[in-house]
């Protein structure tokens, strides 16, 4: 294959005006509905896809693209400013981003994120490009066996991520995997907690946990009469949207440490942006050579995750072009656009539709070029965001989030979800019980379960096929080092802190 | 909301070229009519209607808006039809669904044929035997025999409990007398990307899903429902021919109003479906997709619907299929 030649025919589809103006509409809402908090892009494209179908194919399909990974793009901003993740993909931004933001870094975090946005996206691109068949083959090796692996993988990643109290990170956890059981069990058809409500019957979305836990809470909290106003300066430099050589640094070994984590997650089936920046978050905290620093403004806690959610967005397309299977619901979605326009997708793709495949590639280019031109400048205005008054700022964000809930399926049940989850989550916040480890359980939970017990159903309940497996005994045996590791660094930790005590008791 | 307010500028443009039509004789309808799609956008059933569409507002003269309502399996938007006002304007298009889930579920927060009424059956869509290429049994023979003589080893993927990919395997082993192991998923789209990668052997799917792989030779078709050869794919053999012919699990799209709509209404209405889905740029675009258009009369898909629940039940009450 002529590299050169496709590239060139690439661009010549995607430079050519129309094109180029659906892509730069694309990337535009992208952006905004990825800053709204709670309007996702499964919401926009499943609002936006009856309207494409009197465009042209390769047109809309750069569009929708553009709305999909434009969306990770813009997804930090209200995650640092105001510790309101944009979509639930970025509610892990919050943790290290917001910080930022308090100690008066909020453009360096805005910064580094689009830049590890961009950097991420436009390498995932390149590993798109040249090896999206080869990717897809090793991505179909993974059966339920390998998927329960991995997840279970990830889940002991992210105990790293459980703050302060062992046993409440592990009720949360617990918390998140009750509620991950909701709904009409896939394996045997049982309905589940559902109480005969049938709007449970799918059960919980992990948008309306994110967005009650970590949006609705904050609103709450802002809310108490004790509640200090957010020190953040809204007033900054242009010279200080330019990164020193000293975050750069910092930041870099996480941007490409993401790119791989999200390429990894987004090439698989069945995972995508969110799973990809909650690992690479627990990734960067256990690769830091002081981990303490996370949570309180770590740089790395910003950019390895933005890196990653935007790689496994790109990468995303792989199993979808390349097998024509969808990777999660909104590629589905694209899926069923690409067909009613026609278009078979599928392993021939590439080759009978080459101005599909190589624009679309080719405009991803241009999109993260362009998404990088416009974040920047508008860095400026949404630091100015913080001065509108909270009055204003809130009672609007609460709205965007209703809006956005609403839309993804029509149905009104979901905000009464969501002013639940929003309570609850309050409660749990002043009790200091931490909201990452439960929403890990509530996206982990179900697959692992799902994926064991159809491991099992497959060799006819034998256990050995998590072992047997190559690919599941290599995930298997990290995470028993894992939990060694977290056993060693423990009992080392509880050795020092004896001495730490014992060390006045002698002066004494 | 946005989707509605794009969707009404379109039907208030629909509606001054609908004013001037002068098949507007009767009464109804005079105004947008909702079509309740109770499942997400870009679904087969989405699909259909969106297809139709146009050709829906021209026979009726007057906007069709349509409303993705999805969740639970098409109950949630069934049910909201069926609590609508009985006055014609809001009606239900809906697949197989909602003449399985009786049989399913005790708890359905509808009765279909207490609260709804029929319209008129849209099209069919036959499903297709898939296997992987690794899979030792490659033929209907071939199948029957390895799964009688190792039962319960073979391997069939599913959308999910109660799917029609699922029904359409319970009822292969009923008329086979098989066993073998059932694996659903949550939909076809993982089903079939653990076929093609050759977790699991076999699997009943769609036919417009599965042509890009058994183009490709990711997967083999062993045979395909329906009374004649599908257009779609020519090469592959009805289950009758292959001495099947009671394998013959169909996929139905109707659509619905609720009860008490006045007769007048629904006939208009099921004239105004039928003549859209018999458009013949809608039924070249269909079939492409592996549909096969109908359009009926409302006792026509009333019969069928009854036939097709009993069908139903009997099939899941002798695979004994767990629900609460």
């Amino acid at each position: 294959m002529d590299l050169l030649a496709n590239l060139a025919l690439g661009f010549d589809v995607a430079l050519s005006p129309a094109n180029l103006l659906y892509c730069f509409i694309g990337v535009t809402v992208g952006t905004f509905v990825g800053v709204l908090p709670g309007i996702g892009p499964m919401a926009t494209i499943s609002m936006l896809l009856p309207i494409t179908f009197g465009l042209d194919p390769i047109g809309a399909l750069i569009m929708l693209a553009g709305i999909y990974y434009g969306a990770q793009f813009g997804s930090s901003v209200t995650s640092i400013l105001l510790n309101i993740p944009g979509h639930a993909a970025a509610a892990v931004i919050c943790l290290d981003g917001h910080p930022m933001a308090k100690q008066g870094r909020a453009a360096v975090g805005l910064v580094g994120s689009a830049i590890a946005s961009f950097i991420g996206g436009s390498l995932a691109i390149v590993l798109v490009m040249q090896f999206a068949p080869p990717l897809a083959k090793l991505a179909l090796n993974f059966g339920p066996a390998e998927y329960f692996s991995m997840m279970l993988l990830a889940l002991l990643a992210a105990a790293v991520l459980s703050e302060g109290d062992l046993l409440k990170g592990l009720g949360m956890v617990l918390l998140g995997l009750s509620i991950g059981i909701v709904g009409i069990d896939v394996n045997s058809g049982a309905q589940r907690l559902i109480f005969s409500n049938w709007n449970l019957a799918d059960g919980i979305s992990f948008v309306i946990v994110a967005m009650g836990f970590f949006a609705i809470s904050e609103v709450m909290s802002n809310l108490e009469p004790h509640a200090k106003p957010q020190m953040i300066g809204s007033n900054f430099t242009w010279r200080e949207l330019v990164p020193s050589w000293r975050d750069f640094r910092q930041a870099f070994g996480s941007i490409i440490r993401g790119w791989g984590i999200g390429s990894m997650f987004g090439a698989l089936p069945g995972s995508g942006p969110t799973i990809a920046s909650f690992v690479s978050y627990s990734v960067e905290k256990k690769v830091a050579r002081d981990p303490s620093r996370f949570g309180k403004g770590a740089l790395e806690g910003v950019t390895g995750p933005e890196s990653a959610n935007n790689a496994a967005a790109v990468a995303g397309f792989i199993p979808t072009l390349t097998l024509g299977v969808p990777g999660d619901a909104i590629m589905a979605l694209m899926l069923g656009a690409l067909m009613i326009f026609g278009i078979q997708p599928g392993p021939s793709v590439i080759t009978d539709n080459p101005e599909l495949f190589w624009g679309l590639m080719a405009s991803m280019w241009i999109g993260n070029f362009l998404l990088l031109i416009l974040n920047i400048p508008l860095i400026g205005i949404w630091v100015r965001v913080l001065s509108i008054p909270y009055r204003i700022l809130y009672p609007s964000i609460l709205l965007f989030i209703c809006i956005g809930v609403f839309a993804t399926n029509n149905n009104s049940f979901d905000i009464v979800l969501l002013a639940a989850f929003g309570a609850i989550g309050y409660i749990l916040h002043k009790l200091d019980c931490p909201a990452p480890p439960l929403l890990l359980g509530v996206i982990l939970g179900p697959l692992i379960e799902e994926n064991m017990r159809r491991a099992l159903l497959i060799n006819r309940g034998d256990p050995m096929v998590f072992i047997t497996h190559p690919i599941s005994l290599a995930m298997l045996v990290a995470g028993a080092l894992i939990i060694v590791l977290f056993i060693v660094s423990g009992a080392r930790a509880r050795r020092k802190e004896r001495q730490a005590d014992d060390a006045p008791a002698a002066v004494d | 909301m946005i989707i509605r307010s794009i969707a009404m500028t379109f039907a208030a443009a629909a509606l001054s070229v609908g004013l001037a039509s002068p098949s507007l004789a009767q009464d109804f309808p005079q105004k947008a009519v909702t079509i309740v799609v109770p499942f997400g956008a870009g679904g087969g059933t989405d699909n259909l209607v969106r297809t139709f569409q146009p050709a829906l507002q021209e026979a009726l003269g007057v906007p069709a808006v349509v409303e993705n309502r999805p969740g639970g399996g098409s109950t949630i938007g069934t049910s909201i039809v069926a609590q609508a006002p009985a006055d014609g304007y809001t009606v239900l298009a809906v697949d197989t669904a909602i003449t399985v889930n009786p049989a399913l579920y005790d708890n359905l927060p509808y009765d279909t044929l207490e609260d709804l009424v029929p319209v008129s059956m849209l099209a069919t869509g036959p499903v297709i035997l898939l296997a992987h290429p690794s899979a030792e049994a490659q033929t209907m023979d071939a199948i029957i025999e390895k799964a009688n003589a190792e039962p319960g080893t073979l391997t069939f993927a599913s959308g999910g409990n109660g799917a029609s990919t699922h029904l359409a395997l319970e009822l292969m082993k009923l008329v086979t007398d098989i066993d073998v192991i059932h694996v659903p998923y949550k939909g076809t789209g993982p089903a079939t990307t653990d076929l093609v990668g050759g977790h699991v052997q076999y699997m009943f799917n769609g036919i417009s899903a599965s042509r890009p792989h058994i183009d490709s030779g990711a997967l083999v078709p062993i045979a395909v429902t329906g009374d004649k050869r599908n257009p779609a794919v020519p090469d592959v053999p009805t289950f009758a021919e292959l001495g099947y012919p009671d394998v013959n699990p169909m996929s139905i799209w109707g659509v619905w109003a609720p009860k008490g709509t006045p007769e007048d209404a629904v006939a208009t209405l099921s004239d105004a479906f039928a003549t859209a889905i018999n458009n013949p740029e809608v039924v070249a675009k269909l079939n492409e997709l592996g549909f096969f258009t109908v359009g009926s009369s409302p006792d026509e898909y009333g019969a069928t619907a009854k036939s097709e629940m009993d069908k139903w039940a009997e099939v899941v009450k002798s695979a004994n299929i767990v629900v609460e």
